[in-house]
């Protein structure tokens, strides 16, 4: 299935991956909207809903990788293939590739049997391209690169070896957009009390200057964007549709995962409230004219 | 910010409140509290814990730390706690 134990990866393992996403789709359907993306959405006016702003966060990311006609398109943790299926449909590219751990994700997009749109069940680590791509895009996967508890300069070289890789794999005037949580404004009581560890297993969170000086010589740093305010109000999103939809969600996975996920929406729509974590997206082009 | 003081009475209010939000329990609504009430014995989890130290920070006007309240913490705790902030 996957060549990753004789290899382990840097961050999470494909089952610390498969823990919190490998889950059934129909579960993440019942309450995540129509953009079927389990990221944070961005929500660019007071009275935009769910919907519209997933719609924004995906128009965001295939603008900011300016994925066009023709193109071909990576999306370094694919998720359920939204971005790949929006690349395709909605900007004309000809191809879209996904990487993901999760099993699931990888049989639902292969399952979508659309022309162009494909995912392999692979770390980046892992990943040896059979061509340059136009466009590379990563919205929330950034965040399980590394694994906690490791020093400064180890969290560094594994970030800048993913961005050394980014820079390999784009084709001239390619750019690459990054959607990450960062660290926020959280002191060492706050990581203390922090639970991100029980949510994403063998995850930790990048500061937003690691990401900065980590991709800084491999490539050059467009623009970038931090709005809390997108997760705050995704995630409280996300727990209000779960709990609508309570009875059929738990029929899926169950009371003890229907809590887990109910709590992690709700808590860290909390505290991204608090600003202890914040909501950074990147935008990246390769070096040189 | 606000010159109100500190009492049983307003903790009380803001925990009304945020049940009334769906952020903390629903018998918060209609249960008598008192000084003596603990945030364990108001049934707070850690989220909701935080979530009325989020509340009281944005009441006080003043930043706290995501452990500023214990679940032995009492009301009477909390208005003192706070009355010495101000």
């Amino acid at each position: 299935m996957s060549d990753l134990a004789d290899d382990p990866n840097s961050g999470a393992s494909q089952e610390a991956i498969e823990f919190h996403y490998d889950m059934p789709a129909s579960f993440f359907a019942q309450w995540l909207g129509q953009s079927m993306t389990y990221t944070a959405a961005r929500f660019i006016r007071d009275d935009m809903t769910l919907d519209e702003a997933q719609q924004n966060k995906i128009d965001y990311h295939l603008d900011s990788a300016r994925v066009g006609p023709g193109h071909r398109m990576l999306d370094i943790g694919c998720g359920w293939g939204t971005l790949l299926k929006a690349g395709v449909t909605q900007r004309g590219a000809a191809s879209a590739l996904g990487l993901t751990l999760s099993p699931l994700q990888q049989e639902y997009i292969t399952g979508l049997g659309l022309p162009g749109v494909s995912a392999r069940l692979q770390s980046y680590e892992h990943f040896e391209p059979e061509h340059e791509f136009d466009a590379i895009t990563s919205v929330g996967a950034f965040e399980h690169f590394v694994k906690p508890g490791l020093e400064p300069a180890e969290r560094r070289a594994t970030y800048s070896d993913l961005f050394r890789r980014v820079a390999a794999w784009m084709a001239r005037d390619g750019q690459f957009s990054l959607q990450t949580m960062t660290w926020g404004d959280a002191g060492p009581v706050e990581r203390d009390m922090n639970r991100i560890h029980e949510i994403f297993p063998e995850s930790d969170l990048p500061e937003i200057h690691e990401v900065i000086e980590a991709a800084h010589p491999h490539l050059e740093l467009v623009s970038m964007e931090n709005r809390p305010q997108d997760y705050e109000r995704t995630l409280a999103a996300w727990a209000k549709g779960l709990k609508a939809n309570k009875e059929a969600a738990t029929a899926i996975v169950g009371p003890q995962k229907y809590k887990f996920y109910e709590d992690s929406c709700m808590g860290g729509s909390l505290l991204y409230r608090r600003r202890r974590f914040y909501l950074c997206r990147f935008v990246f082009r390769r070096r040189g004219r | 910010m606000t010159d109100t003081p500190w009492s049983v009475e307003r903790v009380a209010a803001i925990l009304r409140t945020l049940a009334q939000e769906d952020e903390l329990p629903q018998h918060l609504l209609t249960a008598e509290i008192t000084a003596a009430d603990t945030v364990e014995t108001l049934g707070l989890d850690s989220i909701g814990a935080v979530a009325l130290i989020d509340r009281l920070e944005s009441e006080a006007g003043v930043p706290l730390p995501d452990d500023f309240l214990d679940f032995k913490d009492s009301v009477a705790d909390i208005v003192a706690r706070l009355s010495a902030l101000s």
